[in-house]
């Protein structure tokens, strides 16, 4: 079952966790966690757990902020939200992955090609 | 920013408690708890839940411990997990830890204090601004004695002041000796250094008076009033340090000078004795400072700026030269050099400081290597520890790291007690060394950041390198599994690392040896020196000197009455045997008695190469009260003078010593024969001729042990032309006659400062003082040196016998007896230690060598030396392994062999 999800590209948990953020408001951990399963339709392997480790390494950065809130069987959790830096910094992430990724796509095309 | 922010959150992290950890566990809890109910909710068991919702999770522990890292700074805390660690270890080996402590501190103290010195004297530059403008000119080849330096003639000064345009500034400095009269409320009089100086000295060097002004031009003149600047210290002494003091007086020689100004706290020039400054030209006589022929100044000047050395040097020489050649029969350089004012000045103390920071060196390698050993040992006892934390998983790094981290702690520690020892020894020395006064730079030795840096990062670096080699040796993965099974299952332990310890020690005896050598050949010099015979009679001889004020003994009659008068009343002092008075000191430094060219009547003069020898006046009784025997002829009687006429002087009679009869006369009979001075006598501005005959030959004098007698003539004193007087009193054997002749001395003339009043054996002691010194700290060097090793002798075979007590117990319980233990025991120790002799020998004989100037009466391969300090080496070895034999001999084969 791993071999058929993709790992996970170092960095790039950070940014779809800002994303999910930027997209849906606050959020818990396991909300985020089921989000990007979601979204990426099953493809991704996650350790759930890490995206705990990409929520402290952001909030170091000040880039989410969190506060406690209740969850949906009414228990504490904690909700993270994007700041306005975090927002600033998607935006940077997002501009740099798209040339990234272009730029990946045009020399794969290229070979698909030759 | 976000770094920023990152490292703010992570101090945060690191340093506040931490309540998150808590709350990060409730938020897992959470997330584990609704994956769980995800599950349920798809139909699983709720067993098999459970494991789904971890599986899914991922590992929680690795989460925990990955959060830790990421939320503080592990680093940092990891240093403080070590540093604390390590405390605990050395409070838990106290023995061991003052051992390394003490090593360090002693090892340290001693170098960083000899290193302030060499940087204070060496490395610093002079205290005043733009020092390296500053040059001390000398004239050139005065006389052909083989010194190329010679001190300059007043004319000959203000020849330069006049012409010379590379310098901006020029000075001349001269140096006295003044009696400096008592004051009504109490302060005694005494003798103190006073520095005559031209009018811009304190211009030239960059340094004002702090309080009142310097000289003017108009005060440097033979007929201005007097005036003198004084040091901080007699200001603050005579003055309370008032500034009433700049319209107060002070009596020097009975002379009154008006107090101008008060130099700075520490202000050290030309000497750090100096207490008062006065013109030059108020001081020295007009007929001195006319003659081109009378080296007496030292000269300083300061450089134009652009100008560089060679150019200024090519200058002041043709000028000196020029002078030179117009006026050939002036005895007078041909010429003149300039050197940088801080290579002249200190230049003794220079070679001497460099070879003592040499030898405290190797006492700082050995300490580091005793270190290194002693670290070693434990690290190779804590094999087995290391071996089961790394079998565990414990990182290789983390180990080295908390291993080097004990090591340095114990270095800092060192250090730090290094430093108060520095501190302590380094106000000491500059009290104990004898020309550490006469060096400007001596009032700027103090352990500055620089040094206590240097020596700091020695210690640590030691730490570090004793530290990191077993650190980095235990811990390599390949002697794991050995060091787990050699330090518990095998008789004799592993001995890669004890190969090693046994070089350490042998380079450290080695070390020892070499500086116990030194020590010794310096040690069998100063023998030779205070039992070499110096011609005179030194037992029982009781000097002191005083000097007559020229304004009050300004005839040469009156000086003539004062010495007889002053003669009978000595005598008169019951234990007094005879009194020898002398215009110079009878043991003396070299060069401080004067010296005069003269010529031998019916002798053609040497064309460029005048006769020059020292003199003495002296009175008719000096040579029988000094034990200086005549050989040849007689010794003077009262009416060997010249006569009381300035203008007219009769005939007198010399005395020559049989340096000068072999100089001089090395085929003739001198006795009979007339030698001429062409001197400035009495009040006379003109100069006459003076004739002596010679009327016999006495013994030689040495002025210091290890340098051969000076030709010298001595000259009636009784012709009254020498204010200066010696006084020698031959005294009856345990007699003290000191504070009946100080009181007869009061009473014929009470503002005379009597002075340097010591017996002839003390006055000795001061010319060797030096050497004593050097010698003194050198043996202190070679016995730390000494012991250092002999404790890392020790804790090498100690440690042997403890990490072999299976092995002799098993000997024992084969029948080996005591002796045979005893033997083996020894021999573990004494190879390292005759490996460490016998390549000690050569270097040793290689550095006395180099010290061959430093030796008298003692070769350098010195046979005593070269055989006793092997044996003294060996002797140490000896005992520093009898007690770890002792221990092994009494080993208990049955618990020995259950020992682990």
């Amino acid at each position: 079952m791993h071999e058929a999800r993709a790992e996970l590209l170092q960095g790039t948990l950070d940014l779809m966790v800002l994303k999910t953020l930027d997209v849906m408001g606050a959020m818990h951990g396991f909300g985020i966690a089921r989000r990007i399963e979601q979204v990426s339709a099953n493809a991704l392997h996650l350790n759930e757990g890490t995206v705990y480790a990409s929520l402290l390494r952001l909030q170091q950065k000040a880039w989410i902020s969190a506060s406690w809130g209740a969850s949906e069987n009414n228990r504490k959790a904690k909700f993270y939200a994007i700041t306005p830096s975090g927002r600033r910094q998607l935006r940077r992430e997002v501009e740099n992955w798209d040339r990234t990724a272009g730029a990946v796509g045009r020399v794969l095309d290229m070979e698909a090609g030759a | 920013m976000w770094r920023f922010r990152l490292l703010a959150s992570r101090l945060r992290g690191a340093f506040l408690p931490d309540p998150s950890g808590r709350e990060f566990h409730l938020e897992i809890e959470e997330h584990l708890r609704l994956l769980e109910e995800r599950f349920r909710r798809q139909g699983l068991s709720p067993a098999d839940v459970r494991l789904a919702a971890r599986r899914e999770f991922g590992g929680i522990a690795q989460l925990h411990e990955h959060l830790r890292e990421t939320r503080g700074l592990p680093f940092l805390e990891n240093l403080g997990r070590d540093l604390v660690f390590s405390l605990r270890m050395i409070r838990k080996q106290p023995g061991f830890s003052l051992m390394v402590i003490a090593i360090l501190a002693i090892g340290l103290g001693a170098n960083t204090a000899i290193f302030s010195l060499v940087n204070g004297i060496l490395l610093h530059p002079l205290p005043f601004p733009h020092p390296e403008n500053l040059v001390a000119i000398f004239e050139r080849n005065v006389l052909d004695h083989g010194i190329s330096d010679y001190s300059v003639a007043p004319a000959n000064y203000f020849d330069l002041q006049k012409q010379a345009t590379t310098l901006d500034r020029i000075a001349a400095i001269s140096y006295a000796r003044l009696n400096l009269s008592g004051t009504p409320d109490g302060a005694a009089p005494e003798r103190i250094d006073v520095c005559a100086c031209s009018a811009g000295l304190f211009d030239t060097i960059g340094t004002m008076p702090a309080v009142g002004r310097g000289f003017r031009p108009e005060e440097d003149r033979p007929d201005a009033p007097p005036v003198a600047v004084i040091s901080y210290d007699l200001w603050k002494q005579r003055f309370q340090g008032s500034p009433r003091a700049l319209s107060g007086v002070i009596k020097l020689d009975s002379r009154l000078y008006t107090v101008i100004g008060v130099m700075p706290p520490g202000f050290s020039y030309p000497a750090r004795s100096i207490q008062a400054w006065i013109p030059i030209q108020t001081w020295l006589p007009p007929v001195v400072l006319q003659a081109h022929d009378n080296h007496v100044l030292t000269v300083i000047g300061r450089l134009r700026m652009g100008v560089g050395m060679a150019q200024a040097n090519a200058e002041i020489d043709a000028i000196i030269g020029r002078y030179q050649r117009q006026h050939p029969e002036e005895v007078m350089g041909t010429g003149a050099r300039i050197v940088p004012l801080a290579d002249s000045e200190g230049k003794d103390v220079r070679k001497l400081l460099l070879f003592l920071f040499g030898a405290v060196s190797c006492v700082l390698l050995i300490a580091c290597v005793n270190v290194a050993n002693l670290l070693l040992s434990r690290a190779a006892a804590r094999r087995r520890e290391v071996s089961i934390r790394t079998a565990l998983g414990a990182a290789r790094g983390r180990i080295v790291r908390q291993l080097l981290m004990e090591s340095i702690v114990l270095s800092l520690l060192g250090g730090s007690a290094g430093m108060l020892l520095a501190l302590e020894l380094i106000n000491r020395l500059v009290d104990w060394s004898p020309g550490a006064t006469w060096v400007p730079q001596a009032v700027t030795i103090r352990p500055d950041p620089t040094v206590f840096f240097f020596s700091l990062s020695a210690a640590v670096a030691a730490g570090v390198f004793a530290g990191l080699l077993p650190a980095l040796r235990i811990t390599t993965s390949a002697d794991l599994a050995r060091n787990l099974k050699e330090t518990g299952r095998v008789a004799t332990p592993g001995r890669s690392l004890d190969r090693f310890r046994d070089i350490l020690v042998a380079s450290e005896v080695a070390l020892a040896l070499i500086l116990l050598a030194a020590a010794g050949v310096l040690i069998r010099s100063f023998g030779h020196l205070v039992t070499t015979n110096l011609g005179l009679g030194t037992s029982n001889r009781l000097i002191m000197r005083l000097s007559l004020p020229d304004t009050r003994y300004h005839e040469r009659l009156q000086v003539s009455s004062f010495l007889k008068e002053l003669t009978a009343q000595l005598q008169s002092i019951p234990g007094v045997l005879g009194v020898g008075l002398s215009s110079c000191p009878a043991i003396t430094l070299p060069g401080f008695c004067p010296d005069s060219v003269f010529q031998i009547e019916h002798r053609a003069p040497r064309a460029g190469h005048p006769m020059d020898a020292q003199y003495r006046g002296v009175n008719p009784d000096f040579f029988r009260a000094a034990g200086i025997p005549v050989l040849r002829g007689r010794a003077f009687t009262p009416s060997d003078g010249i006569g009381v006429d300035d203008k007219n002087p009769l005939p007198g009679a010399a005395v020559i010593n049989q340096a000068f009869a072999r100089e001089f006369f090395p085929t003739e009979d001198p006795i009979d024969r007339f030698i001429t001075l062409y001197w400035f006598v009495g009040n006379n501005p003109e100069r006459s001729v003076l004739r002596y005959r010679i009327v016999g030959i006495s013994g030689d004098v040495l002025e210091r042990p290890q340098t051969p007698a000076q030709p010298t003539f001595y000259l009636p004193l009784l012709d009254g032309d020498s204010t200066e007087v010696s006084i020698i009193l031959h005294t009856a054997a345990g007699g003290t006659v000191a504070g009946a002749a100080r009181s007869v001395l009061q009473k014929i003339d009470p503002d005379l400062a009597v002075f340097g009043v010591q017996s002839m054996d003390e006055s000795l002691h001061e010319t060797t003082g030096d050497r004593q010194f050097v010698m003194t700290l050198l043996a202190a060097f070679a016995g730390m040196a000494m012991v250092l090793a002999s404790v890392g002798l020790y804790g090498v075979v100690s440690w042997g016998v403890s990490q072999s007590v299976k092995e002799i117990a098993i000997r024992i319980a084969l029948g080996a007896n005591s002796g045979e233990v005893h033997r083996m025991v020894l021999l573990r120790g004494l190879r390292p230690a005759l490996l460490g002799i016998t390549t000690g020998i050569p270097a040793a004989a290689f550095l006395t060598r180099l010290m061959r100037g430093l030796l008298f009466g003692v070769r350098p391969l010195d046979p005593v030396t070269f055989t006793l300090v092997p044996l003294l080496l060996v002797t140490v070895t000896v005992l520093a392994c009898s007690l770890p034999a002792i221990r092994a001999t009494r080993v208990d084969p049955t618990t020995g062999l259950r020992v682990d």
